[in-house]
């Protein structure tokens, strides 16, 4: 097997190099991170162990998302050159050993990179070089990593991408239409009803017994509206899928349109693909929004907010990476969609609302559910914190507004700059063809 | 019905070019593509519900010709005409509504739209022009019977045998009864009964519903399904041979 992952570095594969090196480079950065995180654990820096641990988990969470992605976008490349390699009819699990070889051994040179790398800035740190006090601080100069917990860092990091990586595959499905699982069906289920019960429990305290004053700092937050808060954050992401299946469903049941048709289709092939991401940002959303909501402006609220705002740099980094692998992995698809409706003589509208809502409709249905599912998750809450039940800041909901229009934004630009691309490539206008419209040459 | 060598145009039955019984014909038309001629100043007529087949060796410019016949492609000197309608000189727009309207397409990989059903791919044709859903995907459900591709209709096409894309691509491209139907490689990859059963059907459907076709092809036995057919080479007809 190493032959062939040997023999996959060798061949002219751009999209395998790519993989690979970003791989090593995803499990480098995870390991100078864990590494950074450990050595803040050993000088007592953390403030407990429960704090490096979840600091810990978020780092080899993103790290796994992002070798899954990476995975995800070359899979149909991995399996057209297994198939050089191997001979013809390779099969599946061929291709998940290959991966899973592959993964494991970009994975530990990552991870080695990454310790050596931590090795030399610590180094270069603890000289007088000027500036070297805040990024010496932010890798704990002068504290020795433990033994026993570099060897953890050098084994999880590559176990990591190893399981991400294999998570995955084969990739999108392509040939049977996509049914939602029973269990997805239950999630479908489970999540408004988390949803509906959250926001009881949100409001219920202080329809019965008023505002509740918590000792420590807390802020005027009950235990059951913050036990109601996490559970509309958990609802918001688990209904996520559903609603984007639903949507699909219902497209396809109605529509005569090629581009809506597309669009469905597409979206309903990568309900999951889809989910995991708008799910992932429908909870930072979430979070971001009402990111004071658990602790009282005040002397020690940034510290505190810290735990919060990573595990929203996180979510949004693996939602950011998901729906760029959802963006990018159909592009042949949509290429070949725009050829087939040239030949066939459709007008530019429909060539052009096919490509833009491609990429629109499944994003657009996604983002606007979870920012609905969001905005239900906030109703309870109050500008200026002055709500009984769950104050939130000004600043937050700013924050939180700037975050969604940006995404908005992100999206839309990525629409455009796939629209233009495919327009590039194919079919230019309707002028002459491209050389990529014409017949092939024979 | 004769025709005259080297030009494969129609000829009447005293030997003499009728361009009048022509549905689709090509008039010195000239494509350059880069540096290389593809084709160079070919004539060439097709009748209505004739089965007439481009062949020759690859590089030939027999896809080409198709293409140009088909509107696909603008030529870059020379005219052609669709049932007296001057497809030379109209814009890419106008093209497009041509072929929609009045041609059907099979190109030389069976093309099918990756992510939507057998059924959906069928019945395109019919969806891109005002019809209504329901009876829209009636035709294609009918269509894809004729061909023995109903059982398909709710897969996508990844992954489908070489055989039922071609048949799909043939009821899509039979689907909204047009005119003409171009055929590159209808057959490609297809062998024996396979290829004889396609061949069989296609032709026979176009008969029967007064359909020119156009089939660009390099074998035989595809070939063979032509009443008549126009040998290419280097962008040319190919010369008589003595012994012919």
């Amino acid at each position: 097997m190493i032959r062939i992952v040997l023999g996959n570095l060798r061949g002219n594969s751009r999209a395998d190099h790519i993989r690979l090196l970003g791989t090593a480079c995803v499990a480098a950065v995870g390991t100078v991170l864990l590494l950074c995180v450990m050595a803040y654990a050993a000088a007592g820096r953390g403030g407990g162990p429960l704090r490096p641990l979840f600091a810990g988990l978020l780092v080899l969470g993103v790290t796994a998302q992002l070798a899954a992605v990476g995975s995800r976008l070359t899979a149909s490349a991995r399996a057209a050159r297994t198939e050089l390699l191997v001979g013809p009819g390779s099969e599946p699990c061929q291709v998940r050993e290959l991966a899973a070889t592959e993964a494991a051994l970009a994975g530990s040179l990552g991870a080695v990179g990454g310790l050596q790398a931590h090795l030399i800035a610590r180094a270069v740190f603890e000289s007088d070089l000027p500036g070297s006090g805040v990024i010496g601080d932010v890798l704990a100069v002068g504290t020795e990593v433990p033994l026993l917990g570099l060897a953890f860092v050098l084994g999880v990091v590559p176990l990591a991408t190893v399981v991400a990586s294999t998570s995955v595959l084969p990739g999108p499905e392509r040939t049977a239409l996509p049914r939602l699982l029973p269990s997805a069906h239950t999630v479908g289920i489970a999540g408004p009803a988390l949803i509906g019960a959250g926001l009881v429990a949100e409001v219920l305290p202080h329809a019965i017994t008023g505002p509740v004053e918590l000792p420590g700092g807390l802020g005027m937050v009950h235990p059951l509206a913050a036990l109601g808060f996490a559970m509309v954050v958990a609802g918001a992401g688990l209904s996520v899928p559903w609603l984007v299946h639903r949507a699909a469903r219902s497209v396809l049941a109605y529509t005569r349109h090629p581009a809506l048709l597309c669009a469905a289709r597409r979206m309903e092939a990568d309900t999951v693909a889809l989910a995991v991401p708008l799910g992932l940002l429908a909870a930072s959303t979430t979070l971001l929004v009402t990111s004071r909501t658990l602790r009282a402006p005040g002397p020690g609220a940034a510290a505190g907010d810290l735990p919060l705002l990573a595990l929203v740099t996180a979510a949004t980094i693996s939602a950011a990476a998901g729906l760029l692998a959802v963006l990018v992995e159909n592009a042949h698809e949509r290429k070949d969609a725009a050829r087939t409706l040239y030949i066939l003589g459709a007008g530019p509208w429909v060539e052009r609302s096919t490509r833009a809502l491609a990429v629109l409709l499944p994003i657009g249905v996604a983002w606007g559910g979870a920012a609905t599912l969001g905005v239900v998750a906030t109703w309870p809450l109050e500008v200026g914190g002055h709500h009984p039940s769950v104050p939130v800041s000004e600043q937050a909901v700013s924050a939180g507004l700037t975050f969604a229009l940006v995404l908005a934004a992100a999206v839309a630009l990525a629409t455009a700059g796939v629209t233009r691309r495919l327009g590039r490539d194919g079919v230019t206008g309707w002028g002459r063809p491209t050389a990529a419209a014409l017949p092939p040459a024979q | 019905m004769p025709h005259t060598p080297g030009t494969g145009f129609a000829t009447d039955e005293d030997g003499t070019r009728n361009p009048d019984n022509d549905v689709l014909r090509a008039q010195d038309v000239t494509v350059t593509r880069g540096p290389a001629t593809i084709l160079r100043r070919l004539s060439v007529g097709v009748r209505a519900d004739e089965t007439f087949a481009v062949t020759g060796p690859p590089g030939a410019g027999k896809s080409a010709l198709v293409a140009v016949l088909s509107g696909v492609l603008a030529p870059d000197a020379g005219q052609v005409w669709f049932n007296s309608r001057p497809l030379h000189t109209l814009g890419g727009r106008a093209r497009a509504e041509l072929r929609r309207t009045h041609f059907g397409m099979m190109d030389g990989r069976a093309r099918l739209m990756p992510e939507l059903t057998v059924l959906e791919n069928v019945a395109l044709p019919l969806l891109l022009e005002p019809a209504a859903r329901d009876s829209a995907f009636a035709a294609a459900r009918h269509w894809m019977g004729r061909l023995d591709v109903l059982d398909q209709a709710d897969r996508r096409p990844h992954g489908l045998p070489v055989a039922l894309l071609r048949r799909a691509a043939v009821a899509r491209a039979l689907v909204a009864r047009p005119d003409v139907v171009f055929a590159d490689e209808p057959a490609l990859g297809l062998e024996g009964a396979e290829l004889d059963h396609l061949m069989r059907i296609l032709v026979t459907a176009s008969r029967s519903h007064g359909i020119a076709l156009v089939l660009a092809t390099d074998d035989p036995k595809v070939a063979v399904h032509a009443d008549r057919q126009l040998e290419l080479r280097d962008g040319r007809p190919a010369p008589v041979r003595a012994d012919a």
